[in-house]
């Protein structure tokens, strides 16, 4: 008991440094990359979309790393199926309602069906042939997709900020027509500053130090699963499938639930749907062109067209409740994460 | 008798708490303060930048909402009204309290009407300020109630 007791205590204090950490990288990162001139919009992008997803990435890199069985590719898999049918269908559940625009059909919601269907192609070569060579073309294809995924998430970025630029001189004769503003706020266009600041040096070395907790949190992460998984006679796929899955998201869930109760819909939505594709073509395209991807053929016949089902009736659910996740789609999203861990622990082992 | 109105808003309903405002202030000379909190406060290990992010945007929607009310009241019509319109930061019952207080307000008119589900797992704003405000409280039902629609039903 005192064991399981201690692996626990182990796995939350990792979980807390990995999670800390991710957030001191990405904030020093942003910095970092300010002074050297790297575009705003393009660390923007990356900032928010990995930003959260870092544990993740972590994670799944050092199981890939260490592990025969797929915890690493079961993290990803299980941890795209939490957030969306999970955390999606939890946070319409708690708001009443959350807003989707065009954008999460036609760009995001799509690309997410997309590269899973490219990653089911490359688990079904993999494991066809148990290649290495094989695991490194995935791994360039999936790459490959990010860099273009990212390149229109850029250029959509350009686009909003001109229009907002727009916008801003059209109104800026009422701008001093509000009488009292919060002035700890920084205004939009302060973000978008496209000055460069000078670099610290302290930033850097907070950037390293940040990377090496991730890399020592994550390490711990996937020990005290393996220990718990060894303790309760626990596949370590499985673990990797829901508990690191689940707990690694867990920034996700925090972002997710509180914008969609300030009304930050396209944030909520935007937050999960959008580095769903991410999660896939950095958490398993990097690693497996380190090592060969370890496909279990349960990941490749179940879990990975269950994540791309649960993608498409996303999609679906939002298209035809007049581009709304209402509190009702949201008990179904939740009752299929149940379904999934009900046939995946009692039938599909 | 009402002077001073603050009139909270948060996006929705501006059109519905706009005319109950200019029907009670009922072309009197008043001094009309809409306000908008920016709600800041995140749970913990909320990531700082995803923090900075929320806060701009509801910043940026504040603003809207604000010039969106103006636009609604018609000022140019309505030209007994003197409007402040304020955008704030922080816990939104509270601040509007707050303002209440330093304004010297006579009446708030805010919205309400959430159910009951939703009062229990989001909370209700007009339900904390209706405790504490040092004035009188206009609510107005932002729930459709259809029932009383047809008199003789």
């Amino acid at each position: 008991m005192l064991e399981i007791l201690e692996i626990a205590v182990l796995f939350i204090i990792a979980l807390l440094i990995v999670i800390k950490a991710a957030d001191i990288f990405v904030d020093n990162v942003l910095k970092v990359g300010t002074a050297l001139g790297v575009s705003q919009v393009l660390l923007g992008i990356t900032a928010v979309a990995m930003g959260t997803s870092l544990p993740e990435y972590g994670s799944a890199l050092i199981s890939s790393l260490s592990s025969t069985e797929g915890m690493g590719l079961g993290l990803v898999i299980g941890s795209n199926i939490w957030n969306l049918a999970g955390i999606l269908g939890i946070s319409a559940v708690i708001t009443g309602y959350i807003e989707a625009d065009e954008k999460f059909i036609k760009r995001d919601g799509l690309m997410a069906v997309l590269v899973g269907v490219i990653l089911f192609c490359i688990m079904f070569a993999v494991l066809l042939t148990s290649s290495d060579i094989v695991s490194k073309i995935g791994s360039v294809i999936m790459i490959a997709v990010f860099f273009y995924y990212l390149r229109i998430l850029i250029k959509d970025q350009k686009k909003e900020i001109r229009e907002f630029e727009s916008i801003k001189e059209k109104t800026a004769k009422n701008k001093d027509t509000i009488e009292k503003i919060d002035e700890n706020i920084p205004e939009i266009e302060e973000v978008i500053d496209r000055n460069k600041k000078t670099l610290d040096k302290k930033n850097i070395l907070y950037v390293i130090l940040a990377i090496i907790s991730i890399i020592i949190g994550c390490e711990l992460l996937v020990h005290s699963t393996r220990e718990l998984a060894a303790v309760f006679a626990i596949p370590e796929m499985m673990m990797g499938l829901f508990l690191l899955a689940i707990t690694t998201s867990f920034p996700e869930l925090v972002i997710a639930v509180t914008s969609a109760r300030k009304g930050l819909h396209g944030m909520a939505i935007g937050s999960i749907v959008g580095t769903a594709a991410f999660n896939i073509l950095i958490g398993i395209g990097i690693p497996a062109f380190v090592v060969t991807m370890p496909v279990n053929p349960l990941s490749l016949y179940f879990d990975a067209p269950y994540m791309i089902a649960v993608y498409a009736l996303t999609i679906i659910l939002v298209k035809y409740n007049g581009m709304k996740l209402t509190r009702l789609t949201g008990i179904f999203l939740i009752s299929l994460y149940i379904l999934y861990v009900v046939l995946r622990i009692f039938f599909i082992t | 008798m009402y002077k001073k109105v603050l009139v909270p808003i948060m996006g929705n309903f501006s059109e519905d708490l706009a005319e109950h405002a200019i029907d009670l202030i009922d072309g009197r000379d008043v001094d009309l303060f809409v306000v908008y909190v920016i709600d800041g406060s995140v749970p913990f290990l909320t990531p700082k930048n995803i923090k900075k992010a929320m806060a701009i945007e509801l910043k940026k929607r504040g603003k809207c909402f604000l010039e969106e009310f103006e636009n609604i009241l018609n000022l140019s019509e309505n030209k007994n009204i003197s409007l402040e319109k304020i955008l704030t930061e922080g816990k939104p019952a509270e601040e509007i309290v707050r303002i209440a207080k330093e304004k010297c307000i006579d009446v708030i008119v805010m919205g309400t009407g959430k159910s009951i589900v939703d009062k229990h797992l989001l909370g209700s704003v007009s339900d904390e300020v209706v405790h504490f405000a040092p004035c009188t409280i206009l609510l107005v039902r932002t729930i459709e109630n259809k029932a009383c629609e047809n008199p003789n039903s």
